[in-house]
């Protein structure tokens, strides 16, 4: 049930008859520009204000309060800002590259499921859909920083596409994990599966506290994701204080603003896929919550839908806003790698360990019967 | 005319022009990136005959993998911006001929097929099927892959070997010159 | 298709090829059901054109807006305040293609590993030696790489910084020896 089903079915109760097709627009209207661009948005304000208390100053104050509008501030003056291309600039491939990024990290949102309702399309290989437009990524961050003609961002290009592939090999095996002890790529039906274990039930409670291997697994994913998005402490690709702005030196104006936020789109994207695969996605303990019944409707419209809705959003969102924290906190506590530092870290611990917890993650599900510990421990005890 | 079979127009037209600009256009960075559009012109076809799993692998080995090395390959490569590869219509007879032969044989197959068990895709999930083909039927060809990604493995280090060693000697004669 | 043991595919009511028809009646009390993969391919594919699209867009509205003022030195490379120093096209260190080469081979790896993981909950569920069967074949392929993956570590062929390192074995053995 996609997104644009949902909407397909409101308008089937008011009566108008509109074409299939503009509601899969629609919904890449509404998840896009209304959900991961102003979000993202927000995110670079969220990112000083965090930055400003983690070194004891204000942080932006000054638009809108507590300045929750800079944002929206920066994005306007972004756009009015002059479009300085530079004349080395290879300007076929320096228009096109930010299309590419784009696409790489929004396209992918597609595939996030918001509510056991709402997701933009549910693919049957989801996971593996994001991962494949993510690769267009670093093809973006390699073409556009190639383009500029110039070295600082050359070699931030060069690193950051380096490190994009490289850690895609940690994260695509701890997804495989996931799969191996799910059994399903839709991450629809990821979330499913994770729902709080009764008594007959399907669910075996979140995917990080299946067995232990997943758990770890958890954090081998975060890593990678950190590193696909460029974040500190594997920020290379722009290390500021060696490469000036990195693969977007050359960018100004509204080109860096997109730059800038399909980086962040990147990290709220890994961030909701994190915890749809890990974390449970809209599932919370003890509850169910696609069996509330309100026992509402409008005619014959039941209600429990809408509301379910309202609550698994807030659910899934809050679980994805503590990972973007995490991940703004870990910029002011953890220093940058080394170039050296960060391929060792990816092909000598973070592949090895994902390769032994592949191996565990099987071995687990095979000798359980793919019950969780949690499913376990209620058996031992007699609750299930 | 369904939004699909746009789609596969649009694909195959996405698809050829690109083709087109990577045989023939002057600048070899620039061939490299035209094959952008037939990868993914590829990808979008295989989604449209319903094939979910195989457009995404497109995507992530072609267009993630083998276009990176492609592009480093050429990045890589000294002066190779400036160069220009446009030099006589000589050049292009042999490559010419090779790819009118493998034309040839497409057309000759494609003509002498039996198309009439084809059917219009039934977009099914088709990523279970092809994981029971691969380990049931085609087991021996997905370890035989292995096999082939393993010896690329080992192989591309020891060729890449020498090059660094080689800048490595340079480096220890620089240094014990200074010395 | 339906031939290899246990497959087992959701049944789903299917849009057909047409994607333009009126869709079918879907009130609220119908959540949770399918209306085919290709609405899906659709919903999906909008995301991603919506996406490419944004840039270009949002560039060539604010053309109306930003203002205009060329100017030599604005044009010129940024090279912190310098004057640019020749290209940025220079050959590069190409320990970073052996990473891709590598990438390569194990992003192949992984793509095929999904499909065949896939079924591994399916194939516990079916019984008798078939989840023995998936498990063999997919981690003798995992293992087979695993192989590759340790023979590069011990040649130290995925060190980055091998060269610096040797020149650093290679100059306390030039201390320690006698002068």
């Amino acid at each position: 049930m996609s997104l644009a089903e949902f909407l397909s079915g409101i308008n089937q109760l008011l009566g108008t008859g509109i074409p299939m097709a503009l509601f899969s627009i629609l919904s890449a209207v509404i998840v896009l520009l209304l959900f991961a661009m102003p979000v993202g948005g927000f995110c670079t304000y969220l990112e000083r204000k965090v930055a400003a208390d983690f070194q004891e100053r204000i942080g932006p104050n000054r638009v809108g309060p507590i300045g929750l509008l800079q944002f929206f501030a920066d994005g306007i003056k972004m756009f009015l800002k002059e479009d300085s291309i530079s004349k080395n600039a290879d300007r076929w491939i320096y228009n096109f590259a930010p299309s590419l990024v784009m696409a790489g990290s929004f396209g992918a949102f597609a595939a996030v499921p918001f509510s056991a309702y709402i997701i933009g399309a549910d693919l049957d290989i989801g996971v593996f859909y994001a991962m494949a437009l993510g690769s267009l990524v670093s093809l973006g961050v390699l073409l556009g920083a190639w383009s500029s003609d110039n070295k600082w961002s050359l070699i931030g290009g060069m690193r950051g596409a380096a490190q994009i592939v490289s850690y895609e090999i940690p994260l695509g095996l701890s997804v495989l994990s996931i799969i191996t002890v799910c059994g399903s790529m839709s991450l629809h039906q990821l979330v499913a599966q994770q729902a709080w274990p009764t008594p007959g039930g399907e669910g075996h409670f979140w995917n990080v506290f299946h067995n232990p291997f997943l758990f770890v697994n958890f954090f081998i994913y975060f890593t990678a994701a950190l590193a696909e998005c460029n974040r500190t402490p594997f920020d290379l690709p722009e290390a500021e204080s060696e490469l000036v702005s990195g693969f977007n030196t050359e960018f100004s104006g509204m080109r860096f603003g997109l730059y800038a936020l399909s980086e962040f789109a990147d990290v709220i994207l890994f961030a909701c896929i994190a915890t749809a695969i890990f974390l449970g996605g809209w599932h919370v303990p003890f509850f169910n919550l696609q069996s509330l019944d309100i026992g509402l409707s409008v005619g014959e419209l039941d209600l429990n839908p809408l509301v379910q809705s309202v609550l698994m959003i807030g659910v899934f969102l809050f679980k994805v806003s503590v990972l973007v924290f995490v991940v703004m906190w870990l910029r002011w506590t953890l220093p940058r790698l080394r170039v050296d530092q960060l391929m060792n870290l990816c092909w000598k611990y973070l592949i090895p360990i994902s390769f032994f917890n592949l191996i565990g993650a099987a071995v687990w599900t095979w000798a359980f019967g793919g019950r969780s510990l949690l499913q376990l421990l209620g058996q031992v005890l007699g609750v299930s | 005319m369904a939004v699909s079979d746009l789609f596969v127009a649009f694909c195959f037209l996405l698809g050829g022009a690109a083709a087109f600009f990577t045989a023939f256009h002057p600048n070899i960075l620039y061939a490299a990136i035209s094959l952008i559009g037939s990868l993914v012109a590829v990808a979008g076809l295989y989604g449209a005959l319903g094939a979910d799993f195989l457009a995404a692998a497109q995507l992530i080995i072609y267009v993630g993998g083998i276009l990176i090395v492609i592009l480093f390959a050429v990045m890589m490569s000294e002066d190779i911006y400036k160069r220009r590869f446009f030099e006589g219509a000589k050049k292009y007879f042999l490559p010419a001929l090779a790819a009118a032969i493998t034309f040839a044989g497409l057309v000759k197959i494609t003509l002498s097929a039996d198309w009439s068990g084809a059917t219009k895709p039934d977009f099914e999930p088709t990523s279970r099927a092809m994981g029971w083909a691969l380990v049931g039927p085609y087991a021996l060809v997905f370890q035989y892959v292995v096999v082939v990604l393993l010896s690329g493995l080992i192989g591309a280090v020891i060729i890449a070997r020498p090059a660094l060693k080689m800048k490595k000697i340079d480096e220890d004669l620089e240094r014990l010159g200074e010395d | 298709m339906l031939g290899f043991g246990g497959l087992k595919l959701r049944s789903r009511c299917l849009l057909g090829f047409n994607f333009f028809q009126r869709h079918r009646v879907v009130t609220l009390e119908t959540y949770g059901r399918n209306s085919g993969m290709l609405q899906e391919f659709g919903n999906a594919l909008s995301f991603v054109l919506l996406a490419a699209i944004l840039p270009p867009l949002i560039l060539f509205i604010g053309k109306f807006f930003r203002p205009s003022f060329p100017h030599e030195g604005k044009l010129t490379t940024y090279e912190c305040g310098e004057l640019p120093e020749g290209s940025a096209y220079v050959m590069f260190n190409n320990r970073f293609y052996l990473v891709a080469i590598v990438f390569l081979v194990f992003d192949v790896e992984v793509a095929l590993l999904f499909p065949v993981l896939l079924l591994f909950r399916e194939a516990i569920d079916i019984g008798g030696n078939t989840a023995a069967q998936v498990f063999a074949l997919a981690f003798a392929f995992l293992g087979v790489l695993f192989i590759g993956l340790v023979y590069e570590w011990k040649t130290g062929d995925i060190d980055w910084v091998r060269d610096a390192e040797d020149r650093r074995k290679h100059l306390e053995t030039l201390e320690k020896a006698p002068q």
